[in-house]
């Protein structure tokens, strides 16, 4: 081999095994983030949330709707009595006329209001950040619709007559509301229904307390804001554009 | 001259048929809350936007009034308003039986009635409701200890801690009723500390009123005597829980009025509701205090006992038209997740959220002041809780204090 | 005091129904059909789960709904993948007359709160019916039909098991 020979086979040598080394921390931060064993409790070290750029929401668009739907086993039927996890609301502004489309689930706060009157503790915060309805516990009192200031939280008012999806109980009495997907996040999949449907990609799933995540890296470079803020709830889902 | 407790006789047709009368609505409501349960809440009119109607009207009514039917015991055994001594079993049995009414029927009305038995122990401390299980188990510990006390000689000693603990729980106990939507931030009806005392005035104007219609049935249909002081001390304590809970409402009012955030939700209760607005104006402040107050102040009707009755049943009218409006009123409106903005959605966002109750709420409401009023009827039967006579000169000599 | 006639007459009643309670006793109600599911053996021995399956259930839900704690062992949703078999309309479910969890069920009177939220159907079912479709025309005595009756509205959610079938076990 002469000379050259040698070098560019040196130079190859190193050069891929750089790019070796440089693609591990990848590989490792992809292995944290399916690191959770099935029999390892979740903890606070996550806090699940979305970000959602109203901007890119196009009025009369419903698909993340659909994909709530289809992917909980909710009838998608918008009668007074029927479940809606997640609903698309349209806003014009009283004196400028400027409008606004969003879409508005359970935010998820941090103090949430509905854990807080709860009489059995069905209504809880998971250590990730997750509100979820206990419905092993859930008494169907209603409480928790009174007390949420977004309207997030439906009473299943029927009989489902063994309709449920197997990865999605739900029942007669109990109340229910946007789980974040958690059945998805548990899996490992982190993200949620409504953000994989979202044609324009407005809404974001990630790991609030990750700030190596987009969605941290986001929320600490452009003004987002919470609905409701002036209660103080501190949510996980937060919007840009209004 | 001592006043003898003895049962009511009881053997008459009209007793039966109205025992067997109310026993009849109490079934009717079981059968609504059994459909309830078997079918689901959407044989019902309440919805995903108005979660809790007519039920919780009356069995707010029910909760609120029997907390202030113990009034009557609470004045003689706790402020020794003597003439009021011998009308204290009956506020005792009355606040317990309201109670067991208004109970009943919220816990028919739950989404897994089934359950209702693990709030025993899965408590969530912060919880009113889980507070309210405290009390409510409490009170009637409170309430049939110190009617215990009245009935038994040998329990005497034990009178003046009962009665003054039933009092303070009872007041513990209807804060807490209050506070149930005092502690609802977001919604613009509630989130006022106000709520509480209002409801402690509310309920000794309901459960008053109560007590001077249950008297003067037991009375007049038991045909025993009933003299004008025991009457007129009594219209009396309801002219002044009127004016209370007028200036309750008023001072409610008027503070969410000054505040330019909650201007939308008041015309629309003052003005522009509807159902609600016609309920509070006509329902709550017209029957409910106007004419009642303007009947028990006037002369030529402050001492004729029809006048006082018809401003009982009045004051009982105006009470479940401000539950009404309280609670449905309070959910009707929408809430503003966006101030300054029009909503718009599928989930009724922004709209005046609809209501009609169904045929099982009223039902079931109905049944659930049969089921108080059964038990009172039933129970002066077997126990002794009725003087044999009030009548003045019975009643009065003792009573000067 | 009763009279000696009405007496007579008592004794004499309880001595002709007493034949109908022993021939009810041995036609008795059906033992249970244990269709055998999936795979060899179940994650614990028959006698253990026969006595503990519900405490073992009921420690494991806390555990998977309050901390995402989703192994397989004592999940339901496992339990239904192996125990399913084909019911009467020939789907996979632990529901129906002769499925695991109902006949053992009706044959104890016990009633299972379970299958009011839970599928009974294996995961892979399910995703076959993403999106429920309305149907009309119930009867008298379903929700759907009280509805109407009194508010003249029409009615939601149909599904592949009717009430009767899975009455004596969520119903």
């Amino acid at each position: 081999m002469n000379n050259f020979e040698q070098y560019r086979r040196r130079f190859l040598g190193g050069a891929l095994a750089t790019a070796g080394a440089a693609m591990v921390p990848g590989l490792m931060l992809v292995e944290m983030a399916h690191s959770r064993a099935p029999e390892e409790p979740v903890s606070s070290r996550n806090r699940w949330g979305l970000l959602i750029d109203t901007t890119k929401c196009a009025t009369g668009c419903t698909e993340c709707v659909t994909a709530c739907n289809t992917e909980n086993g909710l009838s998608g039927k918008t009668g007074p009595q029927d479940s809606q996890w997640i609903r698309k609301v349209e806003l014009t502004h009283k004196k400028t006329g400027a409008q606004h489309s969003l879409p508005v689930m359970c935010q998820h706060c941090e103090e949430p209001p509905c854990v807080d009157v709860c009489p059995t503790g069905a209504s809880f915060k998971r250590d990730d950040g997750i509100v979820l309805v206990d419905r092993h516990i859930c008494i169907g009192c209603r409480y928790c619709m009174m007390a949420c200031p977004y309207k997030a939280r439906s009473l299943v008012h029927e009989d489902l007559n063994d309709t449920q999806l197997a990865h999605m109980p739900r029942g007669k009495g109990c109340v229910e509301s946007c789980t974040l997907c958690v059945h998805k996040i548990d899996a490992g999949e982190n993200t949620t229904a409504c953000a994989e449907a979202c044609p324009e990609q407005a809404i974001l799933f990630g790991d609030l307390n990750d700030a190596g995540s987009e969605i941290a890296r986001r929320l600490a470079t452009y003004a987002s804001k919470e609905i409701r803020a002036d209660l103080g709830l501190n949510t996980g889902v937060r919007y840009t554009g209004i | 001259m001592q006043i003898i407790n003895r049962e009511i006789e009881g053997n008459s047709a009209g007793y039966w048929a109205l025992l067997g009368g109310l026993g009849a609505l109490t079934l009717i409501g079981l059968f609504a809350a059994y459909n309830m349960e078997h079918h689901g809440h959407i044989i019902t009119g309440m919805n995903n936007q108005i979660v809790w109607g007519l039920p919780h009207v009356f069995a707010v009514f029910l909760v609120v009034a029997a907390s202030g039917a113990l009034n009557v015991a609470s004045v003689a055994g706790v402020f020794g308003k003597k003439i009021y001594k011998p009308l204290a079993p009956l506020s005792a049995l009355l606040a317990i039986a309201l109670l067991v009414g208004g109970l009943s029927v919220l816990m028919l009305d739950l989404g897994r009635a089934d359950r209702a038995i693990i709030t025993a122990w899965e408590v969530n401390p912060t919880s009113v409701f889980s507070w309210n299980v405290v009390l409510y188990s409490g009170f009637f510990g409170f309430a049939a200890a110190y009617l215990w006390t009245m009935l038994d000689k040998t329990a005497k000693p034990f009178y003046g801690f009962a009665a003054y603990g039933a009092f303070i729980w009872r007041l513990i106990l209807t804060t807490g009723t209050g506070l149930i939507f005092s502690f609802l931030v977001a919604r613009q009806a509630y989130g006022t500390a106000l709520l509480a005392p209002k409801f402690i005035v509310f309920s000794l104007l309901y459960g008053t009123a109560i007590y001077v219609l249950v008297l003067l049935a037991a009375y007049g249909w038991g045909r025993r005597a009933l003299g004008d002081e025991v009457v007129r001390r009594l219209k009396n304590m309801l002219v002044i829980f009127i004016a209370a809970s007028f200036y309750m409402t008023l001072v409610y009012h008027l503070t969410n009025i000054y505040f330019a955030r909650q201007w939308d939700f008041e015309r629309f209760i003052l003005q522009t509701g509807g159902i609600y607005t016609t309920l509070f104006w006509l329902g709550q402040v017209v029957i409910g205090y106007a004419i009642p107050f303007i009947l028990m102040v006037a002369p030529n009707t402050r001492s004729n006992r029809s006048a006082i009755a018809a401003s009982a049943v009045m004051i009982v009218l105006g009470a479940l038209a401000q539950m009404y409006v309280t609670i449905v009123g309070g959910q009707a409106f929408p809430l503003q997740l966006f101030p300054g903005y029009i909503e718009k959605s599928s989930f009724f966002d922004g709209e005046i959220h609809a209501y009609t109750p169904s045929y099982w709420e009223w039902m079931l409401g109905i049944g659930g002041v049969a089921i108080a009023l059964a038990m009172v009827v039933f129970a002066v039967k077997i126990l002794r809780i009725l003087p044999e006579s009030l009548a003045d000169e019975v009643a009065d000599p003792h009573a000067k204090k | 005091m009763l009279a000696s006639w009405l007496k007579t007459v008592a004794l004499a009643a309880l001595v002709a129904l007493s034949p109908l309670a022993t021939a009810a006793g041995s036609a008795g109600v059906p033992e249970p059909v244990i269709q055998k599911g999936k795979g060899d053996q179940c994650v614990e021995d028959t006698e253990y789960m026969r006595k503990n399956h519900m405490k073992v259930l009921k420690q494991h839900r806390d555990k998977t709904v309050h901390e995402g704690i989703r192994t397989k062992q004592y999940s339901l949703k496992n339990c239904i993948e192996c125990h399913a078999t084909p019911n009467e309309k020939g789907e996979l479910s632990v529901l129906g007359k002769d499925n695991f969890c109902q006949s053992c069920h009706t044959y104890a009177a016990v009633k299972v709160d379970c299958f009011q939220c839970h599928s009974s159907k294996p995961a892979g079912n399910g995703a076959m019916h993403p999106i429920v479709s309305t149907r009309s025309g119930p009867g008298e005595k379903t929700a759907a039909g009280m509805r109407h009756h009194l508010s003249g509205k029409s009615p939601s959610l149909n599904s592949t098991l009717s009430v009767k079938d899975i009455a004596g076990v969520i119903k």
